[in-house]
């Protein structure tokens, strides 16, 4: 595979962190050996951070934002932010 | 962040990330997307995210299948679908439209265990990986139970949390009725270097 101009894969997780033992170091890392160019986001973040890591994944980490402790109650406020911000647009 | 990085490729390992698939979708029409389909959705949440919500379980079942469903329909935004097993095969050939491979999660061995003597071995059988009723916890220490009786000297080993606390405390009564502490292990989530040292292990 060419490595002038790798193709670019995106790996998008929420459940699963940067260091996964199936998605990071089963997949991504394959992916990587096989030359792609390899990016991981993660979602649902404990940290909003972003790096290469020692194996060479761009890595993306977007702390979820959190309002209140409740899973369903936040959804919901996030919800109702969106709807006031389409409001006012 | 994914309008930065434009990827020919994108893979989805999550179910959350399905509620902005067909805005990705839209964002990057060239792109091919590929959808990690994970662990039967309905179980998983009946008899392990919901469990303990004080619902009725009827209401629970018609939630897990809802979500189960929006997951399947979601399937349709993608060009090619990957799962670990059989069962999850099973379940997409009959509700998914979208071409599907399997690519088995087994443990990597690679090279670790080229030279590797039966004198070494420890353990018989090995499992990794999350602890629950669901994954067969129960049947495997029901049959560590019935291979004590052929086998004296069998070995077993689960590796991985147990998040039910129900569930650890019934396998410690299991293994503690059973007189099983020598030959049914469990342990947490070890390090990956000392994960990979059980592997070894394995025969």
């Amino acid at each position: 595979m060419s490595q002038l101009n790798p193709p670019v894969i995106c790996i998008i997780a929420d459940k699963h962190d940067l260091y996964d033992d199936r998605a990071y170091w089963k997949q991504a890392l394959s992916l990587l050996e096989e030359g792609f160019l390899v990016h991981y986001i993660v979602v649902n973040s404990d940290e909003s951070n972003q790096g290469v890591t020692k194996e060479g994944v761009s890595f993306y980490l977007i702390k979820r934002k959190q309002y209140i402790p409740s899973i369903i109650l936040n959804y919901l406020i996030k919800k109702a932010f969106l709807f006031a911000m389409n409001m006012m647009k | 962040m994914c309008r930065k990085i434009n990827a020919d490729i994108f893979q989805i390992v999550d179910l959350r990330i399905n509620r902005i698939i067909s805005k990705l979708r839209n964002q990057h029409p060239s792109a091919k997307f590929i959808y990690d389909i994970r662990e039967p959705r309905d179980y998983n949440l009946l008899y392990i995210t919901l469990k303990k919500w004080p619902v009725p379980f009827f209401i629970k079942m018609m939630y897990a299948r809802h979500i189960q469903q929006w997951e399947y329909s979601k399937t349709n935004y993608y060009d090619y679908l990957i799962g670990v097993d059989d069962e999850i095969e099973r379940r997409v050939k009959e509700n998914c439209k979208i071409d599907y491979t399997t690519i088995y999660n087994y443990t990597n061995l690679k090279d670790l265990r080229k030279n590797n003597p039966l004198s070494m071995k420890v353990f018989d059988a090995a499992y990794i990986g999350g602890i629950s009723e669901v994954r067969g916890a129960l049947v495997i220490a029901e049959a560590t139970r019935i291979l004590k009786e052929e086998f004296s000297g069998i070995k077993i080993f689960l590796l991985g949390n147990i998040h039910d606390i129900r569930l650890r405390n019934y396998l410690a009564d299991f293994i503690a009725k059973h007189d099983l502490k020598k030959i049914f292990l469990l342990k947490n989530m070890y390090p990956i270097l000392k994960y990979l040292i059980i592997i070894i292990r394995l025969k």
